[in-house]
């Protein structure tokens, strides 16, 4: 079967990855917006971040987003076949 | 002392087990067989089936993943991947001519991430420590079966289309993988879902409905599945979308139909869905003069270019001869034998009584399939099924 990587990552590995990307800070500050609600988005309610344009965005938890979202990855995963 | 006393218990000991083995020896040797080959069988069985073992061996983690990461990290990439592929691997089995995408669960951490990041160009999903019990796996799931499940097709139908196919897809991932998760489910991602659309419940209910009868997975998602294939690389279109509404509200009325009722139509003819459920039940049709009668009636439906052929029969022996002989009457070139199975379906005996029924599915394929793009280009891209004409026998 063939099979497509998901890539996951753990809470507790969360804070390194951000400053690694260079986002913690703007995390930190309230400043990350959800891509979908544009509501504020923090450690606690980050469900997914995603790299479009060179630019880290980011999605929260509330299922809408989530499935908004998974709207997204649809069109977006075509389109790299 | 001691090398005596163990000869005294060889010499006392052995005149009773040269006994017991001559009384009972062969009673032993079976039960050591047996249990030998029930071994074997059980590891052959995981070792052809990775996903089950995964999710065997996950349990195994429960209990440390609550004290240390890594465990729990083990714990999670054995669950989800068990879990969801087994529920994926189980489609392809499903629906003939799908070749169903897994996932591969790849954590990621800091090191090298500045880069890896933006060159992967792939979202990374946070899995929480703490919170709501199973979120992680129904939030992954619901990307999981949005990234994998008819990537070609989905293209083609309208966002709410798609969205309730996943929607469905994740309602039957759950009930069957984890159904603890169906709470947490329903209340955040169902009902939400379909208050804000009510053509996200409409649909959903239609696919219940289609579902009950035992036709979602084999008959809707397999069409959706030839659909992809069909108009492959072809621009989205309003058309399409209105035939694939058409092509549901064709299953639910036959899903709802009343069992022995000729009113409810069985051909479905749009122009990228040309499909016919054939229903083989009536006694008096399976008889020699039947096959004819079945035989004229496929030929004329292939006239119509009618591509696809659903023969529906109760699951009896005698039905599936017959389906057996209509099948051999027709030459390899007029159509082939796709998938043969076996499914239970509520059937509505009438006055909207619903009746659970052994039913059994065959699925014939004609061999000349209209598609919208170059014939070139198609042949290198899409596998066609293996030329095989296997009996229509029921599937082990």
């Amino acid at each position: 079967m063939e099979k497509e990587n998901l890539k996951i990552i753990h809470e507790k590995n969360l804070r390194n990855y951000l400053e690694k990307v260079g986002v913690f800070g703007f995390v930190k500050k309230g400043k990350a917006k959800c891509e979908f609600c544009n509501e504020m988005v923090t450690l606690e309610n980050i469900y997914a971040l995603f790299p479009y344009l060179r630019q880290v965005k980011f999605v929260c938890e509330k299922p809408t987003c989530i499935r908004q979202f998974s709207i997204y990855i649809r069109g977006k995963h075509y389109a790299s076949k | 002392m001691l090398a005596s006393s163990v000869i005294n218990l060889n010499l006392d000991l052995t005149p009773i087990i040269q006994d017991f083995i001559s009384k009972y020896g062969y009673i032993l040797l079976c039960i050591y067989l047996l249990g030998f080959l029930t071994g074997a069988l059980i590891i052959f069985y995981l070792f052809k089936n990775p996903e089950k073992l995964k999710k065997s061996l996950s349990y195994l983690f429960i209990i440390p993943g609550k004290f240390f990461v890594v465990a729990q990290k083990v714990f999670i990439t054995l669950d989800f991947e068990g879990r969801i592929n087994d529920f994926i691997k189980g489609l392809g089995s499903m629906i003939y001519g799908y070749e169903p995408v897994g996932i591969k669960i790849k954590w990621t951490t800091s090191k090298g991430a500045e880069q890896s990041f933006f060159d992967d160009d792939d979202l990374v999903i946070v899995i929480k420590d703490s919170g709501i019990k199973n979120k992680n796996f129904v939030n992954a799931s619901m990307v999981a079966i949005a990234k994998t499940t008819l990537p070609k097709t989905k293209r083609y139908l309208s966002a709410l289309q798609a969205e309730s196919v996943d929607l469905f897809i994740g309602k039957k991932l759950f009930e069957k993988e984890k159904p603890q998760v169906m709470d947490y489910f329903f209340a955040e991602f169902f009902d939400k879902k379909i208050t804000d659309y009510p053509t996200i419940e409409e649909l959903v209910n239609k696919y219940h409905i289609i579902d009950r009868a035992g036709l979602f997975f084999p008959i809707f998602i397999r069409e959706l599945n030839f659909l992809g294939e069909k108009v492959f690389y072809h621009a989205k279109n309003e058309e399409i979308i209105q035939e694939v509404n058409a092509f549901i509200d064709f299953l639910k009325l036959y899903a709802e139909r009343e069992i022995g009722t000729t009113k409810t139509s069985l051909i479905h003819q749009g122009r990228y869905c040309r499909c016919a459920i054939v229903i083989i039940g009536k006694f008096f049709n399976i008889t020699e003069s039947g096959i004819s009668l079945y035989r004229e009636y496929i030929k004329k439906l292939l006239a119509q270019k009618i591509e696809n052929f659903y023969i529906i029969s109760p699951k009896a022996k005698i039905n599936l001869k017959f389906v057996n002989s209509v099948l051999n009457s027709f030459s390899q070139e007029e159509l082939q034998l796709y998938r043969s199975l076996p499914y239970k379906a509520f059937v509505n005996i009438g006055k909207r009584e619903y009746r659970l029924m052994d039913t059994h599915l065959i699925v014939l394929r004609s061999n000349k399939i209209i598609r919208y793009f170059d014939s070139t280009y198609q042949k290198n891209y899409i596998k066609r099924p293996e030329q095989i004409r296997p009996e229509a026998n029921e599937e082990k």
